[in-house]
């Protein structure tokens, strides 16, 4: 690489990732800014980025369920489960990775999400318990939603938007005898005792899925869906408490969270320094570059919700990042001190050398955050995926920023041993020359 | 450039003796482990101030809630820290240890503490009387701790309510599944890219990583809640991280028996791998314990109890990359030789 090539690629990186790391932050900690005598709103990249429940709080609501009408405390017990396990993956699929749902007292359910700010919103999210009926033409009720409805979702079909009901088994089996009954009669659809629709069926349907289809726009589809999920519950409930929450981990560990982050960066770009010198500084700036990339990808990617778990994973990346540098540092290294190669040769093979356990070990890892990402519970998705992330920009920077700027500085400097802090050993013969 | 190659070989004068002593190093974990029995035993048993062999957490096992609300004086303002101060004693006043406190709302504070008061308990259901009127003593001291204060102008509302555990089952059994298949996928990746004894012998270093990491919570109490699980995963993959390094080195040493008769030296291949990557592993495993470490200095007893399994994570992963995978690696590879020899002298005698 020329110098003049080289001074044009470090100016273009450096306005880069200087006007990249401007936009993470607002320095006068406000959101907007003034230029004449308008005021611009705008949002910063830090802001994009959703916490969990444990570093920014949310919302919580206690309901209360109606258990009048279970015979035995067992009956209630397991219809009280059933409640949780329903709301709980009605929060996830909502998005809300990171929600918690116990039971409180003996008939009492607690609902923690986070990053909601008022009650409205949070009702909106939950629902207001609708009844779901499915009935023949003399009015016997076939389908009931509490029993035998699995979910209800908002979908795209012909052209507005429906309803799309799956059934569970015992909802499918039902709905299957329902619809061969009733070839060439109309069935019924009731929410709240309300008739939306009297389709008329014409074959049997065994799969257990039905739409319920009304030219809906997707705000009135979705919440009827919301509405009927909530009335699938097997116990009546209504909401007594709702309250905003802070952060479960205090206030400040968000805070120290970022803080041990920057002290742990500057304190490893020092001793990548001392160690390694020249090859050090660029592997400094690597790092840099990998840090703004990140909080950017965090920001964009749109399942992240940064917990503390998270935050590990982040620190676990940052610390691959370093690795992968030092992997090829040391092999660099060992090159040149027992292979006697001139530095430019030096670079390239340990390089070369060095990308082949570099991939191998972070495909590893990357595999692993896949399978936890597909299998994973709630918890676990949201730091899998952080992870991820973090691995896949590791291995971007050390196979491609820190090569790029090492190169660089060969291109001023390609003979110096002590700057790059290298050696040949004693008795290895050195090689001459060798450019890249 | 195959004198080279052994002259490199050479000049590595002070190398680890790893394979010597293969044995050994299985020493220090086993110690570990059997020290957490003892403690996790000793902790079990009545009549200390601890209640199980394990410090599980409100998450696994439930607890209670208590919020606290006033109206009429600032719940929240200046005089913050000392209402968190004055519910804590309230709660220790009747032997259960307040969590993390959060603002709720304007004006009320909750704080969850786990049922378990002086080593005994109460999440059983047949405690739940007894526990119900804990709190309500608990409910009790907490009010009558701000009428001494602000007078009865005030109101003063305290509610204790007990919850079950948030991690569910199913949480714990999704992670467990995830985490058998992740592990499976790395052994199989690894058999493949290298051979199938680095990847029986890295599959073990990291089982030995969280058995340790276990071992370390059980033996100085630290909580047991979810975060434990992401911090359990965090050392899988990190763990392996190391090991595969490592083998890297193994595999490039291999390569030039790769198509020869003559018998692999496997002490000199292991010694010289391990020791080109020590100096290596250190750096890295030092750079982030450092910053994991600060997250566990900065005095919030959360992200402590949060860094701490981590840190131990990492220790054991150093140690188990450095002298675990490669002493398996190098007792599977022994005890192949030993077989081919044998069945050659078998066929030999025929």
């Amino acid at each position: 690489m020329s110098k003049t090539k080289s001074i044009i690629i470090i100016v273009i990186l450096a306005i880069v990732i200087v006007g990249m790391m401007l936009m993470i932050f607002p320095l006068n900690g406000e959101d907007s800014f003034a230029i004449g005598n308008t005021n611009y709103d705008f949002k910063w990249v830090s802001k994009a980025i959703k916490l969990g429940l444990d570093l920014e709080g949310g919302m919580y609501a206690v309901y209360e369920a109606d258990l009048s009408e279970f015979g035995s405390q067992e009956e209630a017990d397991a219809a009280m489960q059933g409640t949780i396990a329903n709301l709980e993956s009605l929060l996830f699929s909502k998005g809300y990775t990171e929600a918690t749902v116990t039971k409180q007292g003996n008939d009492q359910i607690r609902v923690e999400v986070p990053s909601v700010e008022d009650t409205e919103s949070l009702m909106a999210l939950l629902g207001d318990p609708a009844e779901l009926e499915f009935r023949d033409e003399s009015g016997n009720v076939l389908i009931e939603g509490s029993k035998h409805l699995e979910s209800a979702t908002a979908t795209l079909y012909e052209g507005s938007y429906a309803i799309s009901l799956q059934f569970n088994d015992e909802g499918t089996a039902e709905f299957a005898t329902a619809t061969t009954n009733n070839i060439g009669k109309k069935i019924s659809i009731f929410i709240n005792d309300q008739e939306v629709m009297a389709p008329t069926v014409n074959t049997a349907i065994t799969d257990g899925k039905a739409i319920i289809t009304g030219q809906y726009d997707y705000k009135t589809a979705n919440e009827y869906a919301i509405k009927i999920n909530a009335g699938t519950f097997a116990v009546k409930l209504s909401p007594i408490q709702t309250s905003t929450i802070s952060p479960t981990l205090g206030e400040n560990a968000l805070k120290y969270g970022i803080m041990a982050g920057l002290i742990g960066l500057a304190v490893v770009m020092l001793i990548m320094i001392i160690r390694y010198r020249g090859l050090g500084i660029a592997s400094a700036f690597a790092l840099v570059i990998y840090t703004v990339l990140l909080i950017y990808a965090l920001a964009i990617v749109p399942w992240v919700q940064l917990t503390l778990p998270s935050i590990a994973g982040v620190i676990l990346s940052i610390g691959m990042a370093v690795d992968a540098n030092v992997i090829i540092f040391e092999r660099i290294r060992d090159e040149r001190r027992f292979m006697g190669k001139a530095i430019p040769s030096a670079v390239n093979t340990g390089f070369k050398k060095a990308i082949i356990a570099i991939i191998d070990s972070n495909v590893t890892t990357i595999l692993g955050s896949i399978v936890m990402i597909i299998f994973g519970a709630t918890a676990i998705k949201s730091f899998a995926i952080t992870l991820l992330i973090g691995v896949l920009l590791s291995m971007f920077t050390a196979i491609f920023i820190t090569r790029l700027l090492v190169k660089i500085e060969l291109s001023f400097n390609d003979t110096n041993d002590l700057f790059y802090a290298l050696k040949v050993e004693e008795g290895v013969e050195e090689e001459k020359g060798g450019k890249l | 450039m195959k004198n080279k190659f052994f002259a490199k070989f050479d000049l590595h004068k002070n190398r680890l003796p790893i394979y010597q002593n293969a044995y050994y190093w299985f020493i220090l974990p086993l110690a570990i482990i059997f020290i957490a029995l003892v403690c996790g035993t000793v902790y079990s048993t009545e009549g200390n101030k601890y209640d199980g062999f394990a410090n599980v957490g409100i998450d696994f096992k439930g607890g209670t809630v208590l919020t606290v609300e006033m109206t009429g004086a600032d719940m929240q303002g200046s005089n913050y820290d000392e209402h968190v101060k004055m519910i804590e004693e309230a709660v220790a006043e009747s032997g259960a240890k307040a969590g993390m406190a959060q603002k709720s709302g304007d004006n009320a504070i909750i704080v969850k503490y786990q049922n378990s008061i002086g080593g005994t308990d109460y999440n059983s259901a047949d405690k739940t009387e007894e526990m119900i009127a804990i709190n309500d003593t608990i409910e009790k001291t907490v009010v009558n701790k701000f009428v001494e204060k602000y007078g009865t102008s005030v109101r003063i509302t305290a509610n204790a309510e007990m919850t079950n555990a948030t991690a569910s089952s199913d949480l714990i059994k999704k992670a467990c599944l995830s985490v058998g298949i992740a592990i499976l996928l790395m052994l199989i990746y690894t058999a493949i890219r290298f051979d199938f004894f680095s990847g029986i012998a890295a599959l073990c270093a990291q089982l030995t990583d969280v058995i340790v990491m276990l071992a370390c919570v059980i033996i100085f109490r630290i909580q047991i809640n979810s975060s434990l699980i992401a911090g359990i995963i965090t050392i899988i993959a990190y763990s392996i991280n190391n090991t595969i390094i490592v083998f890297d080195r193994v595999r490039e040493n291999m390569a030039p028996y790769k198509h020869k008769k003559e018998r692999v030296d496997i002490k000199g291949v292991l010694n010289g791998s391990v020791s080109d990557c020590v100096s290596r592993a250190l750096l890295t495993s030092a750079t982030t314990l450092l910053t994991i470490t600060i997250l566990a200095c900065v005095g919030v007893q959360t992200l402590t109890d949060f860094a701490l399994p981590i840190i131990f994570g990492i220790l054991s992963g150093l140690y188990s990359s450095i002298f675990i995978a490669p002493s398996i690696w190098g007792l599977l590879m022994k005890a192949k030789q030993n077989n081919v020899r044998k069945t050659k002298k078998a066929r030999a005698r025929r």
